[in-house]
């Protein structure tokens, strides 16, 4: 019920601010239905991401100030609105209204249709996979999600260390849009809808932006809902990367330049810089989008403004750009003397100008390929090759990394490819518009096949998403043509993008990067088995499924009470921190509080805590073959953590310890926690164990290192096993067993050495024989 | 002869260039594959959808030659038709599987050739036909690739389908 109601609230207050900025707007001026939208879900997302920053650069980052601020805000615009302009906005909104309603019947074809009710399915199984799945995709939990945790534990922007990431210290525009759900809830639960949200208003984006070069509305509504069925743009959608929302907002970027061109009104101007102020933002790829938009702005100024009122056009596009974008750049150069890190700006393009991973990982150098591995020299030197190559491939298909799909690389590229034309020859009789529009897209793969190396294209792609939009827009710019000279043709085409679209569909039901299966978290639901979201970190890739090991109890353990304050550390690749604050984002990251922020060797620059943190409620160890542990903060060993012996082994595999300090356990909620986590998660192993643990003695302890040993505690927790159960690293038992100056003391699959030791009694089991002896001080 | 195939021209005549269009993408896209592989690469291709292609396609682009000449003869349509009739010739593609690597390339020249001598053919006509033809060869080739990864997830899609309608009735 509360969660239902929080989400209530939480659509009201997006509602209202969407509905401030659209009112807002068609009070100034008088806009048609797509561009207002367009408008209005740009300006909301930038007020959203502008209220966090600014409260966040003072250190007020709460949910309360936030909704003060944004409530106000719009509140403040609805007002104003109501009482000033309300018979204005009244008119306009019902012309919006007329003009819906009356293009309804033309727009609902039986493929638009069929494409909708795919996209209702798709939507009911993406929210249900953002409800149950915790955030999965690698970069989220590596860079994207830590500083925004961070920043709502200390309700203020600092900087986490980039000695562990060079990610930490980019610009987090997009990061601040998962913030929002985020801190609204107070958890992880929505976060992965916000760009399947940015998706959706990608279409919409689309659909304007044709619309716009006279594509009609039926069309236009068809290729704006084929950019939701893309595979590249399914895979970004539940994930916490950014690429879709840079790469939509380079399409509202364009639509607002575009819009600027056809009309010359300064209104476009100014949304046009809050767009490039906003991408900045986000990621430095836009600088590309910002570069390339700049001749359509200085062209339209030149062609029909005094000198005067040109500069001052521009000047107000630039300096509606600044708010979103000039904090980060500052930030940068303070911390670290780049504006740009880790990448300086030259005239050849963004050279790394440091990488953590070269440092922190020797040997593992993305950055110093050979310039012959250029995928533009591959392309030049077999163009026919590599394109055909490149397309049937279609680098990062089923993961968020890439694929572009069929409807891009069939349709989209040979439509691209008759827009060009148009545009050549339009720039003949001096026409150049649709050139300075469509080179973007040569523009796009030029400067992304140049700073690419072709063995990372399939990790790459979503880097130039954008050229979707622009396939997309080229395809009903060319179904506009073919509806003249060849109708019979458009049925086909439509209906072929329609089988592509479901089977897009269909192929989201493999992806791993990341991954949508909801069959266990349903199951688990429908038979109440449900502990946490992190358990279902079991279906994803990479050391995700084991590493679940620590990160699954620690969050179970953690969802009542404020959370604990965790140790972690893992060879270099591994450290991976997003999920050690829990799904409430209820503990926080030890090592964070400790180490320095500035660049390396740098003493401490900027928004650092300057208090010591008190010692870690718990620690996690992650292991990978022999790669050594990378520490943060203050080196501590497993072994420091054992010897101080205040700590206890909650659960251990081969690659992961998750130790706790003992008397937190004893906390009787905790403790119930602990139990149940045990019992859900060695279900098998406790039936298995409870047909032996009558043969065990009730004095002496349970020392072991043994998988076996969770399923034991739990039977101990519970008073079954009348002993006390120690579970230890494999190198520790004898010591343990010594520490505990017991003198009986059980161990699995092998006696003690320096112990009077017998067979107390053997178990089969599916994995083998399970023995344990009994060990007694000689 | 040329009215058939201006703008708008009648509806029996627009369902055979369908049909010309769709197999000329197939024939293309299978082309392609044939021209990026090297000698031999195609007995090692995997048992699977891509073999399936592999044995169909030449059958059913024969075929489609067949049909596209008929049409040739019945005089309707002349040049698309006789452009498809030359585009099928594309098959001997083959002779690349034993190693006569420049044969496809001399075929897709004198295709171009013919294609580019239709003068008589309004240019926005002929770049539409250009356009529905490229579309249709590059989707070919593309799910040629693809077609089979798109599909394996049929049972987790499936499991999913049911798994949502749990969530509903349960």
């Amino acid at each position: 019920m509360h969660i239902n109601l929080s989400i209530l609230a939480f659509i009201t207050v997006n509602l209202l601010i969407f509905l401030g900025w659209h009112l807002c707007l068609c009070v100034l001026r008088k806009l048609s239905t797509g561009e207002s939208i367009v408008y209005a879900g740009l300006l909301m997302a930038v007020q959203i991401v502008a209220t966090e920053l600014l409260l966040g650069m003072f250190g007020f980052l709460t949910l309360t100030t936030l909704l003060v601020f944004n409530l106000s805000l719009s509140g403040g615009l609805l007002v104003w609105i109501f009482l000033l302009r309300r018979p204005l906005a009244a008119e306009r909104l019902t012309g919006m209204g007329r003009q819906v309603t009356s293009g309804l019947p033309g727009v609902l074809t039986p493929v638009n249709v069929a494409l909708i009710c795919l996209g209702v399915f798709l939507t009911i199984w993406i929210c249900t996979a953002a409800y149950f799945l915790p955030p999965r995709g690698i970069d989220d939990l590596v860079a994207h999600l830590p500083p925004i945790y961070q920043y709502v534990q200390d309700h203020e922007i600092s900087l986490l260390p980039i000695k562990l990431r060079d990610q930490f210290v980019m610009p987090l525009n997009g990061e601040f849009l998962f913030l929002w759900p985020m801190i609204f809830f107070h958890a992880d639960t929505f976060i992965d809808l916000v760009q399947y949200v940015v998706a959706l208003y990608g279409m919409l984006v689309i659909f304007a932006l044709a619309r716009r070069f006279e594509v009609g509305r039926n069309d236009a509504v068809f290729v704006g809902l084929l950019f939701l069925f893309t595979p590249l743009v399914l895979g970004q959608a539940g994930s916490n990367y950014v690429d879709l929302i840079v790469g939509v907002c380079y399409l509202t970027l364009l639509y607002a330049v575009v819009r600027f061109w056809q009309t010359g009104a300064v209104i476009h101007l100014i949304l046009a810089g809050i767009a490039t102020g906003f991408g900045l933002g986000i990621k430095y790829n836009l600088l590309v989008a910002v570069v390339a938009v700049q001749p359509v702005i200085i062209a339209r100024l030149w062609s029909d403004k005094s000198l005067s009122v040109a500069i001052r056009s521009y000047a107000c596009y630039f300096l509606f750009s600044l708010p979103l974008c000039a904090f980060w750049f500052v930030r940068n150069f303070l911390a670290t003397g780049y504006p740009l890190y880790p990448y300086q700006l030259s005239l050849t393009g963004l050279h790394a100008v440091k990488w953590s991973m070269t440092i922190n990982a020797p040997g593992v150098n993305s950055l110093s390929q050979p310039p012959t591995s250029k995928a533009l020299i591959e392309f030049l030197r077999h163009p026919a090759e590599f394109f055909l190559s490149y397309m049937s491939q279609d680098p990062g298909l089923g993961s968020f990394h890439g694929g572009f799909g069929v409807v891009f690389w069939g349709l989209g590229i040979p439509a691209i490819v008759y827009c060009l034309y148009k545009a050549v020859r339009a720039a003949q009789q001096r026409d150049f518009f649709p050139a300075l529009f469509w080179g973007h897209v040569p523009l796009t793969f030029f400067v992304y096949l140049l700073q690419i190396t072709s063995a990372r294209l399939q990790f790459n792609q979503r880097l130039i998403l954008v050229v979707i939009g622009f396939g997309l827009l080229a395809l009903g710019v060319v179904l506009k043509k073919l509806r003249a000279e060849f109708p019979l043709s458009v049925p086909v085409i439509r209906s072929f993008c329609l089988v592509a679209s479901i089977l897009a569909v269909v192929h989201l039901a493999g992806y791993n990067w990341p991954s949508y299966q909801i069959k266990q978290p349903v199951a688990d639901w429908v038979s109440n088995k449900q502990t946490t979201d992190y358990k279902y970190f079991a279906q994803a890739p990479w050391d995700l499924s084991l590493l679940r090991a620590a990160w699954e109890p620690l969050d179970y353990l953690t969802q009542t009470g404020n959370g604990w304050s965790v140790y972690t550390a893992a060879p270099w690749s591994l450290s991976w921190t997003a999920p050690v604050f829990g799904s409430r984002i209820q503990n926080q990251v030890w090592n964070f509080q400790q180490e320095p922020v500035g660049f390396f060797d740098q003493e401490p620059v900027g928004f650092i805590r300057q208090e010591l943190a008190e010692n870690p409620d718990a620690f996690i160890f992650h292991r990978m073959n022999d790669a050594p542990l990378f520490y943060l903060g203050r080196k501590i060993t497993p072994e420091h953590v054992w010897s101080d012996g205040n700590f206890e082994m909650v659960t251990q595999t081969p690659t992961t310890q998750f130790w706790a300090n003992s008397s937190l356990l004893l906390d009787p909620e905790t403790r119930g926690r602990l139990i149940t986590w045990y019992a859900g998660t060695f279900e098998s192993d406790i039936n298995t164990l409870e047909f032996i643990v009558g043969r065990l003695p009730d004095d002496g302890v349970l020392v072991t290192a043994s998988p076996w040993g969770h399923g034991l505690k739990y039977l101990s927790l519970i008073g079954t096993l009348q002993m006390p159960v120690h579970i230890v690293p494999p190198e520790k038992v004898r010591l343990e067993s010594r520490r505990l100056q017991a003198n009986k003391v059980i161990t699995l699959d092998k006696p003690l050495n320096g112990y009077k030791s017998k067979l107390l009694a053997s178990l089969k089991t599916a994995d083998g024989t399970v023995v344990f002896y009994e060990n007694r001080v000689r | 002869m040329d009215a058939s195939i201006t703008p708008n021209s009648d509806l029996k005549s627009m369902s055979r260039l369908l049909v010309v269009w769709l197999s000329l993408g197939l024939a293309t896209g299978f082309l392609l594959w044939i021209t990026l592989s090297g000698p031999g690469e195609l007995e090692q291709v995997q048992v699977g959808l891509r073999r399936y292609f592999f044995f169909l396609l030449p059958v059913g682009m024969a075929a489609a030659g067949v049909i596209c000449t008929l049409l040739w003869f019945t005089e309707y349509w002349l040049i698309v038709v006789r452009l498809s009739a030359v585009s099928c010739v594309f098959y001997l593609g083959f002779l690349k599987v034993l190693g006569w690597v420049f044969i496809p390339w001399v075929l897709i020249t004198v295709a171009a050739i013919g294609f580019f001598r239709i003068r008589k053919l309004a240019v926005e006509a002929r770049s539409s036909l250009l356009l529905l033809h490229s579309m249709g060869s590059l989707s070919g080739l593309y799910m040629t690739f693809n077609l089979d990864k798109f599909l394996q997830p049929m049972e987790l899609f499936m499991e999913t389908v049911q798994s949502l309608w749990l969530l509903v009735v349960g």
